[in-house]
């Protein structure tokens, strides 16, 4: 009876490390990445997490009592890890455009080849988050998000640098030759993000010989 | 001991179930790499297509018969214009009884709750002829309000009567020549006609199903291929999607930059045994909730510039010009005869 039990044991823990490395993200833990939020007296609790019942992922405060005080909408159907400050990363909290607030910054995959960022910031009056627009001036074109066309398993489809600018690899379309891979610069400026340029691949990766 | 036999039996039962309803689930969460559903695609379109083709016969020989005509609106929020493509001056929603008193290019006459103005023939009902509900090529911005003076409203209903707003001939399933050279086409860039005559038919086939306007589907076709150019060897992937697709993968060779340095990687794209798989997978992505909103809105105003700037707003491309690029095509190539 005891070599039985003992049997018994050594399976469920075996069982359990070999299913330990398969489990899905968000299925059998909802949570994707914690941080926390500290502004002036506000502290919050943040989880990116995906909803199993919509399939989607999505930001959540938590306050110091547990309690939920905020959810985002989708952000997409995914986990996405960005390169951040040159490190992968699934989740930040960072003052992005220089106000002294700390912003949310988080992306998922919205397509096969698709990403989007998005940037939140923290809204006192009502104590929860809107996501800041990533403008085209010239092309008079906004969105609450930014999108990444061009996915790199490597992470570097999307890059959030050190100075808060941050490059999106992207298709840039053409009428009668296809697309060309490019790259978008955006800079935190006046409360969202601008693109400041943006370049075909071949203009940025230059090789050194 | 029997017990404990069927308790440990139990608990590798429970253990083996609990990995593949993680696989399951895994499966579950890879959303972007389903097959295409199989439907009875001919069967269904094909009677459309037959009562369309009457509906346009009878509305022929309706023009030889007398006015006035009773019949009905088909399709909410259906405009009342001043004169053909003129100003809105009411909007009335299916089953609204109307007095047909004449006719005017893709126009009917018409009398409807004490009011009287244009209505267009795609959308009214009569005794003798279903509406087509084919959305209709809207010259201008009259789709979003917008107007044509009157000349000019009057000269473009009566030209998009000719040209296959109002069609002379129903859209069709693709034609044994047309399946037949698609079928011999295995990848290129081909000249604009000879692109949009192979494709138009399997787009329209696949908004059958799904409802994405065909107008957009060959758009961004163009746009990803450059005219066919680059469809990914002979993956038949017109969108270049990466992953596994129904006839597995096919590696292409894309140069990637890594510290300065230049290195070729090799990446798999997704491969298809037909074109109309590549656009029925597209179709599919688009069907997603991201989009559904745009689909959702298509559907009640049949307006493809504006679903091609809904997908876009949503977070299709990064290109913030994306939308324009595929209206521009639309409108250079005609392209919304595909829709129906």
């Amino acid at each position: 009876m005891k070599r039985l039990t003992l049997l018994i044991t050594v399976f469920l823990l075996t069982s359990a490390l070999l299913y330990a490395g398969l489990g899905v993200p968000g299925e059998l833990d909802p949570v994707l990445a914690k941080s926390k939020f500290t502004w002036k007296n506000v502290k919050l609790d943040i989880e990116k997490r995906f909803d199993k019942e919509k399939l989607t992922v999505v930001l959540t405060a938590f306050n110091d009592k547990g309690e939920k005080v905020w959810s985002s909408e989708s952000l997409g159907e995914q986990e996405k890890f960005i390169t951040f400050s040159g490190k992968k990363t699934s989740l930040a909290v960072k003052d992005m455009d220089g106000d002294g607030m700390p912003e949310l910054v988080a992306a998922a995959m919205t397509g096969p080849e698709t990403s989007a960022l998005y940037i939140y910031k923290y809204q006192a009056c009502c104590n929860e988050f809107l996501p800041m627009n990533f403008t085209y001036a010239e092309s008079k074109f906004s969105r609450p998000f930014m999108v990444s066309d061009l996915y790199d398993t490597n992470n570097r489809d999307i890059i959030v640098m050190k100075n808060n600018n941050i490059r999106a690899s992207g298709k840039i379309y053409t009428e009668n030759d296809g697309p060309i891979e490019g790259y978008y610069f955006f800079e935190p400026k006046n409360g969202e993000f601008l693109c400041k340029y943006i370049k075909t691949k071949s203009e940025v990766d230059k090789p050194n010989k | 001991m029997k017990s404990c036999k069927v308790l440990a039996a139990s608990l590798i039962a429970i253990t083996l179930t609990a990995g593949f309803s993680l696989k399951a689930a895994e499966e579950s969460l890879n959303s972007f790499s389903g097959e295409p559903v199989e439907v009875n695609a001919t069967t269904s379109s094909t009677s459309k297509t037959t009562q369309n083709e009457d509906a346009t016969k009878d509305k022929k020989e309706e023009k030889k018969g007398e006015f006035p005509i009773e019949g009905t609106v088909q399709g909410d929020s259906l405009r009342l214009r001043s004169w053909p493509w003129g100003p809105v001056i009411g909007m009335f929603n299916t089953g609204m009884p109307v007095t047909i008193t004449g006719e005017s290019g893709e126009f009917y006459e018409v009398t409807i709750n004490g009011q009287s103005g244009f209505m267009h023939k795609n959308y009214v009902s009569t005794a003798k002829a279903p509406a087509s509900r084919i959305a209709p090529y809207y010259p201008g911005n009259t789709a979003s309000g917008g107007y044509l003076p009157k000349s000019e409203g009057i000269a473009q209903s009566e030209s998009g009567n000719k040209s296959g707003s109002t069609p002379s001939k129903t859209p069709s399933t693709p034609s044994a020549a047309e399946s037949g050279a698609l079928a011999s086409y295995t990848g290129g860039q081909l000249p604009s006609d000879k692109f949009i005559a192979l494709f138009g038919p399997v787009a329209r086939e696949s908004m059958r199903q799904t409802g994405v306007p065909a107008s957009v589907t060959v758009a961004q076709a163009i746009l990803e291929t450059g005219w066919g150019r680059s469809s990914i060897g002979d993956a038949k992937n017109l969108f270049g999607i990466k992953g596994t697709g129904p006839a597995g993968t096919t590696n292409a060779y894309t140069q990637e930059c890594t510290n300065g340095q230049f290195v070729t990687i090799k990446d798999g794209f997704r491969r298809y045994n037909s074109w109309q798989e590549s656009i029925d997978d597209h179709a599919k992505l688009l069907q997603n909730s991201r989009y559904g909103g745009a689909l959702n809105q298509y559907k009640q105003t049949k307006n493809a510039d504006n679903y091609a700037r809904g997908i876009h707003q949503a977070g299709y491309a990064t290109d913030p010009n994306y939308a324009n690029k595929l209206i521009n095509l639309m409108k250079s190539y005609n392209l919304y005869q595909w829709d129906i």
